[in-house]
């Protein structure tokens, strides 16, 4: 808790540094939401000609496309600039003695400071485009289904999150894991950008038990579209979400500690 | 011209040095493949074709589309933006500039270097394993001489675009902003993972006010066979347009980037 207190008020500080230069502060929100939307338009031009992709419609896809896109800025906007470009810096440099010796964590420590406001974009877009699915379809908002809606969101972005940390984490054995990070954040994750029942048995399988990303969208939009019996695994799988979010950070969590005790600094 | 030889074999053996970039890189490639092959399956698959502006389209027809799609976009990857970013904030253009060579030709030789180099080492083996798992049409000869004449005029249509927008760095310090934004908006309206085909008619005539789909759609509409002998040469036509404009774009930016240059500590 004293951790996340300091994570908190590190935030802060950072906040009020980035307005300092707004107008880069600005573009820095402004371009991600640019990309996103022409992201989206691509999705609007291919359902208005295909009407549907396994069944799935446009703002049912959307849906799917939009949670993979808020769980991802949630994460990022916590763990990308420390996991992606920091922690393989300070390894490689020698410079991960520092978070050794302060009276935190080691991880509490190498995130403090380092949120990337520029996700605060695709936050927001994705927060309007939420609004609008949710108004052109026709879900039964049930306190259940609101409930079980927010520990979706927590779910993914634990598993989105665990993404980022263990391909940092491999920073302490291989010298550069950008590409890594980037194979896992960005070319996994294309997968579960549709409906994962358009995909053969094996790589269901492998985005459900192995990298199990479609636990950030699938399983739970399935939920709240009340989609069943169109993949191989069983109805449960649908609440699964929050479960596997919590065993992938677990995971993620216990490997940054065995790379932590690894790690011997440079020099002699 | 020796020099310039010896920049593209330099710029092909800078990129073999990096062994884990190059696998992930191939890794990332067969990824983005898989997940459009498995889409245009669901999408195309059953019906067992789609009417759409160039007759019926069959699954064939997309899982060739994907992958040549797939080729040119390995062929012209490159890193002129973040290069010549790297150059002007770092200062090292100050000495480039110096060197009895052309800056511009320099750069292109070093584009052509990578591309050789994917040529090689990152498009023949994903060419291979689709030869050999995948439905992969071959074309008439006459169109494959228009489309290769078509991918050659698209790298040198890719050189001028990035070269001109990494000249922006001169001015604007966040260059990752122009590169991503570049990215997605060629992306969407060259056509590369949604053929024009399916695109309604606004933003079809939006599309025709950019090169991009003359990079990846209409080369790839020739391989297939999709267009009219006359429309392919017209197509050309529009490349070499292309060009000239940029060209000429071109020799009016570096004029004033190399007035606007300033070095740190001279």
């Amino acid at each position: 808790m004293r951790g996340l207190k300091l994570i908190l008020i590190s935030y802060g500080t950072y906040l009020k540094s980035m307005v300092e230069y707004r107008p880069a502060f600005v573009m820095d929100i402004l371009v991600p939401v640019v990309i996103y939307l022409m992201a989206y338009l691509g999705i609007w031009i291919m359902l208005d000609k295909f009407k549907m992709i396994q069944g799935w419609t446009l703002y049912e896809v959307m849906l799917l496309f939009n949670l993979n896109l808020f769980t991802y800025a949630l994460a990022s906007f916590i763990f990308r600039v420390a996991f992606f470009q920091e922690i393989q810096e300070m390894v490689r440099m020698g410079n991960f003695d520092i978070a050794l010796v302060r009276p935190v964590n080691s991880f509490v420590y190498v995130l403090m400071g380092k949120p990337n406001a520029g996700y605060f974009g695709q936050m927001s877009l994705a927060t309007v485009i939420f609004i609008l699915c949710f108004t052109n379809l026709d879900i039964e908002f049930t306190p259940i289904k609101i409930l079980f809606f927010i520990a979706a969101i927590i779910g993914g972005t634990l598993i989105q999150s665990s993404l980022w940390i263990f391909s940092g984490t491999l920073s302490f054995w291989i010298v550069l894991t950008n590409t890594i990070s980037s194979t896992l954040t960005g070319s996994c994750r294309e997968f579960i950008d549709y409906p994962i029942s358009i995909y053969d048995k094996f790589v269901q399988v492998l985005f459900t038990f192995i990298i199990p990303l479609a636990f950030i969208n699938f399983f739970p939009a399935s939920y709240l579209l009340d989609k069943s019996g169109e993949t191989l695994f069983h109805p449960a799988h649908q609440y699964g979400t929050p479960v596997a979010g919590i065993v992938m950070f677990a995971l993620a969590y216990w490997f940054w500690t065995i790379g932590v005790n690894k790690y011997e600094s440079t020099g002699s | 011209m020796r020099k310039y030889w010896e920049y593209i074999k330099n710029s092909f053996k800078e990129n073999l040095t990096y062994r884990v970039l190059y696998f992930t890189g191939i890794l990332q490639t067969v990824l983005a493949l898989v997940v459009q092959l498995y889409l245009w399956r669901a999408l195309v698959g059953q019906a067992g074709g789609v009417t759409s502006s160039s007759g019926i389209i069959t699954l064939g027809d997309m899982t060739t589309y994907v992958l040549i799609g797939t080729f040119i976009g390995t062929l012209i990857s490159n890193n002129v933006i973040g290069d010549i970013n790297n150059r002007v904030r770092g200062g090292q253009v100050a000495i480039d500039l110096i060197k009895p060579m052309n800056f511009i030709v320099y750069m292109f030789c070093r584009m052509i270097g990578r591309n050789l180099f994917n040529l090689i080492f990152r498009l023949l083996p994903v060419l291979v394993i689709a030869v050999i798992f995948l439905d992969f049409q071959l074309p008439s000869l006459p169109n494959l001489v228009l489309f290769l004449v078509m991918v050659i005029n698209t790298l040198v249509i890719m050189f001028l675009i990035v070269f001109n927008l990494s000249l922006l760095s001169f001015w604007y310090m966040a260059m990752w902003q122009v590169d991503i934004f570049f990215g997605s908006l060629m992306e969407l309206f060259s056509g590369r993972f949604l053929p024009l085909w399916f695109f309604p008619q606004i933003l079809v005539s939006i599309a025709a006010f950019m090169p991009f789909r003359l990079m990846y759609y209409v080369p790839i509409s020739i391989y297939l066979g999709k267009l009219e002998i006359i429309d392919c040469w017209l197509a050309i036509l529009q490349q070499f347009m292309w060009i000239a404009i940029l060209g000429g774009i071109t020799a009016l930016m570096w004029r004033s980037a190399i007035k606007k240059l300033v070095i740190q500590g001279g």
